[in-house]
């Protein structure tokens, strides 16, 4: 899929994304590497909640960890298990710093609800239609505000 | 461009009446105030305008996915958290009946034993199936209720008729405590009605007759349709386990939560009352190739009669007692010479007592695995392997779960696999049609 480097084609200053759980704690997260997923993903079956890491042997991100990442995800397949999945991440300490959907996500919401409500460190679940989501390159750095405010960070 | 701004979407509140406010401020307890705030939570997430009163649950939960899953339930049960509608759980991790069967190592096996327990001590019935369907749990056609697992989800809203939306891991458990669901998706009658025509008078009837028909059409329907739902016209009239299987095939290859066959699951009569009078927005016309094709794709690897095979699994969703008493017809007098894995609820074994039928299985070699399955927790002798079944469910998890390749066969071809060690394949009847 062609999108747009931001580095040399757009001068971007930043993006506002919809806040759909917030993090716990609810606090800016000043610089997290963009891990960029264009395949759908299933979190059940997709991530292994003990090592964090992408599981898939399809997948060109095959192996790659999530862990402090602001994982970019365009489409989600939904196993229920998914919630299970990402709690057990938070729980360990594996999870992402951010996780970025095309749409909100009950699934997924429900991980990061529960961490909260256990008092785990849980990361925020924004949201960013596709569109937008081309304009971010993977591997680049980005600073998200605990209002939803990306702004993506030069000289890496 | 500058500054680039997502659509957003309007956060409305969801409203809430004076029961509903009352457990979130603790009225029942600081367990249902915790379910209450998740329930309300994911509610404004779906965007949800309000709440519905459930009926029943059936809790997905209580398999082990980590230790986090089970200190929230512990959380839950420990803050005095009950369920207060009728409450049934699916697989866990372990079959409690026969230790030896999941081979769990000694840590996860006592957070796995202790997650089943905490779910216990909330109050739900240790029924431990993905069929709770068939365990007695039939909710009324209109009923809301709050099911988690997916072949259970597109049962209870196709077949039965009630109303559910695909409930994921702790929102089931957090529904059953405070008997609320966020009203939204196929809770609304608005969402029940079909968009899609699946035209199958194309293919030959005699393809109805191959026992592996319905998991094929599940497998192609979800990858057809994904999320939208669909009525399908012109596959005569399936029994309840042949919709069973076409429904878990259907919702682990996409997201169906609810499909209509004509003439045949309540909602559909008519052609005009599944499409709610309205014409279909779309007719996807089905033959036999693509049927085929998808057969195909339901094995992952290429083997032909007479390759050498490791295993054989049955029952996912959980074998029915008439599918038990089919396997032991079909397996005769004759001894497995490859583990035959036949996967099934209590209440099966509880319907078949007296029968022989088990009793049967077990001493030609069946390993008859009950309260889980091979796909959720290691049950499988090995790491790899090549596997056989007749389940679209086992089919599309087993290589990710297990490691084992997979050979979609029918229930006869399973059976002959198993007792000569090979892979038998019959001459597909249909093809000659």
């Amino acid at each position: 899929m062609p999108y747009a480097d931001p580095s040399t084609s757009i001068p971007m200053t930043g993006m506002r994304l919809e806040v759909i759980v917030c993090g716990m704690p609810d606090e800016d997260i000043d610089r997290a590497p963009v891990l960029k997923l264009i395949e759908p993903i299933s979190f059940w079956g997709g991530i292994s909640p003990s090592s964090g890491t992408l599981t898939d042997p399809r997948s060109r991100n095959h192996g790659r960890p999530i862990r402090g990442t602001a994982l970019l995800v365009s489409e989600l397949r939904g196993s229920s298990s998914g919630s299970s999945v990402l709690l057990e991440l938070i729980f360990r300490g594996l999870s992402p710093a951010a996780i970025i959907l095309d749409s909100p996500d009950a699934i997924l919401a429900l991980g990061a609800i529960v961490g909260r409500e256990m008092g785990w460190k849980s990361p925020p679940i924004l949201r960013l239609p596709v569109a937008g989501q081309e304009l971010i390159a993977d591997g680049t750095f980005v600073s998200i505000t605990r209002d939803g405010k990306l702004t993506l960070l030069n000289g890496d | 461009m500058g500054d680039y701004r997502g659509s957003l979407v309007t956060v409305r509140m969801t409203r809430l009446d004076s029961y509903e406010r009352g457990l979130l401020e603790g009225a029942a307890g600081a367990g249902a105030a915790l379910a209450m705030r998740v329930v309300v939570e994911s509610a404004r997430v779906l965007g949800a305008t309000g709440l519905v009163p459930i009926r029943s649950a059936h809790i997905d939960s209580c398999l082990y996915h980590g230790d986090s899953g089970t200190l929230f339930a512990e959380r839950l049960a420990g803050l005095g958290a009950r369920v207060s509608v009728p409450t049934t759980l699916n697989v866990g991790a372990l079959d409690l009946l026969h230790a030896k069967v999941a081979r769990l190592d000694p840590a996860a096996r006592a957070m796995a034993h202790r997650l089943m327990s905490a779910y216990v001590a909330m109050g739900a019935r240790q029924t431990w199936t993905c069929a709770p369907y068939q365990a007695g749990h039939r909710p009324a056609a209109g009923d809301d209720v709050a099911w988690g697992e997916s072949n259970a989800v597109a049962f209870c809203n196709s077949v039965l008729g009630a109303r559910t939306n695909r409930y994921g891991d702790f929102l089931d458990i957090c529904a059953a405590i405070t008997g609320r669901a966020p009203q939204t998706g196929l809770h609304l009658p608005q969402n029940r009605v079909a968009r899609v025509l699946i035209d199958a008078t194309g293919v030959p009837p005699a393809f109805w007759r191959d026992d592996a028909a319905f998991p094929i059409l599940g497998a192609w329907l979800g990858r057809a349709v994904g999320q939208q739902v669909a009525a399908i016209e012109g596959i005569g009239h399936p029994t309840e386990d042949q919709l069973k299987a076409l429904g878990a095939a259907a919702a682990s290859s996409g997201a169906v939560g609810l499909f209509h066959v004509i003439g045949v699951t309540p909602e559909a009569p008519t052609r005009a009352a599944a499409f709610g009078n309205s014409p279909p927005e779309s007719i996807i016309p089905l033959d036999l190739a693509a049927l085929a094709k998808t057969r195909a794709s339901l094995s992952t690897v290429d083997r032909m009669a007479g390759d050498p095979i490791d295993a054989v699994a049955v029952g996912s969703p959980h074998l029915s007692s008439d599918e038990l008493r089919s396997l032991d017809r079909l397996l005769g007098h004759r001894q497995c010479s490859k583990p035959l894995y036949a996967c099934t609820g209590r209440h099966s074994l509880d319907a078949l007592h007296g029968e022989g039928v088990i009793e049967r299985l077990r001493g030609r070699g069946v390993t008859v695995v009950v309260d889980t399955c091979i796909v959720v927790t290691p049950v499988l002798p090995a790491e790899s392997g090549v596997l056989v079944t007749n389940s679209g469910k086992f089919a599309h998890y087993a290589r990710p779960n297990t490691g084992y390749d997979v050979v979609f066969a029918t229930l006869s071809e399973c059976i002959e696999s198993a007792v000569r060690g090979s892979l038998h394949l019959d001459p597909d009847d249909w093809h000659a049609t």
